[in-house]
């Protein structure tokens, strides 16, 4: 049995102290929750039920299966945008999807419905030529639509020290004392490959322990996340990368949905960038013909 | 997606950046969210009921437990309170924030019947006068 970290223990601590004197102090809520079966510690699990119980009923009774909620077409949005940029000497990919992403996304961040998902998915295809799912092969992520954050390098295998991942500007946010939610990349440095290598330079960190199913399936899930390959794309400036999950994270009490390594961070708002929206689909790529990094517009299939 | 009505409130970047310059394995690691998330709903509740009249608590619980997620619960809240609900929250996760930085800290607080030699001359000196005077009068 393996001994419990003091901060742990605290916190527990801790815990115990907050919930008896909330219930000492208002009997009735204890007596409110037992009565619904709910624990206020399970909200959020709660929460994820009930939100997905809601889309559920509206995708199958509210919304007519041809109905796109008034949005354009993509073919429509690109038409559009092609005819404004015809002045220009040169076509503009980036300023396409800048301009294309901010006419569907909402002002506030949320989740995203089905049908901006769907005419995300045709319209980074169209103007990236990378064939993105908000959903693939069943799985979806809590949010498609959120702040990412800055995160550290990550050891790749036992003894493996900063000075190994190279050189340049994105050493200076430092290797995570822990591990990443999936342990070492590699078992030895000798069992490093370049592929492996690749994953840690362009990781991406998502929020896979309050996906609603997640303890529920663990084994299949664990094995689906790890090193899933998503496009990041900073839904202010552009910019976009293929990055592999290789973490679980943040935690939802930092206000952000998703993480990204120094590398990722920087190819998305340069180097000081810690925290921005952007947009996250999974890379359907069962060839495995996309590679991770920044994706190059100029191959875009605009 | 994961959301509380209350979670643009909270951003505990602070504790973030704590938890992660603390050696913890993955599954340490999420354990430790997991209790500050449970400590957050515990605290953002009971704030919300010292500051709700008693009469609109059972109406609350039903909102909330209806649509844990749905910000319209901030203005309900403001509008049965009649304060800045969301300042009171915000104010409330800046406390907690100190409390949980002191927990990593390793921080304690000094009970207080190991009080100082100076703070116990002190206070036996606020109480002597008393006592005197309590003689005097049944004298």
């Amino acid at each position: 049995m393996t001994a419990t970290h003091p901060i742990i223990s605290r916190l527990q601590a801790k815990r115990v102290k907050e919930k008896s004197r909330l219930f000492a102090k208002h009997p009735h809520l204890e007596h409110f929750l037992r009565e619904r079966g709910l624990d206020l510690s399970r909200i959020r699990e709660h929460s994820v039920k009930i939100i997905g119980a809601s889309a559920l009923t509206a995708s199958f009774l509210l919304t007519p299966p041809t109905n796109f909620k008034g949005l354009p077409i993509p073919q429509e949005i690109i038409d559009k945008l092609r005819l404004r940029q015809q002045g220009m000497p040169e076509p503009n990919p980036k300023g396409m999807i800048i301009e294309a992403i901010q006419e569907i996304l909402p002002e506030k961040l949320r989740p995203l419905s089905h049908e901006e998902e769907k005419l995300l998915e045709q319209l980074i295809e169209k103007l990236l030529g990378i064939k993105t799912r908000a959903t693939l092969e069943g799985e979806h992520l809590n949010t498609t639509y959120g702040l990412i954050g800055a995160e550290q390098h990550l050891r790749r295998y036992p003894g493996d020290t900063l000075s190994h991942h190279g050189k340049g500007e994105t050493l200076e946010e430092g290797m995570a004392p822990g591990l990443g939610a999936w342990g070492h990349f590699a078992t030895s440095k000798a069992e490093l490959t370049s592929s492996l290598e690749e994953k840690e330079r362009w990781y991406a960190v998502v929020q896979t322990m309050y996906l609603p199913d997640w303890k529920r399936r663990l084994p299949y899930l664990r094995d689906w996340y790890r090193y899933r390959k998503v496009l990041i794309v900073n839904t202010q400036n552009g910019n976009a990368v293929v990055a592999a999950i290789a973490d679980a994270g943040p935690a939802a009490w930092t206000g952000k949905h998703f993480g990204g390594s120094p590398e990722v961070m920087q190819v998305l708002g340069g180097l000081h960038y810690k925290k921005g929206p952007v947009l996250i689909f999974f890379v359907d790529d069962p060839e495995n013909q996309v590679p991770l990094g920044p994706v190059d517009y100029t191959k875009g299939a605009v | 997606m994961s959301k509380v009505f209350y979670d643009q409130l909270i951003t505990l970047d602070e504790i973030e950046h704590v938890i992660n310059l603390t050696a913890l394995s993955p599954s340490e690691k999420e354990e430790l969210w997991r209790i500050i998330d449970e400590i957050i709903h515990h605290r953002v509740i009971g704030c919300i009921l010292d500051n709700l009249p008693a009469h609109h608590h059972h109406d609350f619980l039903n909102r909330f437990h209806h649509a844990p997620h749905d910000e319209e619960l901030l203005a309900y809240l403001s509008e049965k309170t009649g304060k800045d609900i969301e300042h009171l929250l915000k104010e409330e996760i800046v406390t907690l924030k100190q409390e949980l930085i002191e927990e990593f800290q390793g921080k304690q607080h000094k009970p207080k019947r190991f009080l100082s030699a100076k703070k116990v001359r002190k206070q036996n000196s606020q109480k002597q006068p008393a006592r005197k005077k309590k003689k005097i009068n049944q004298h």
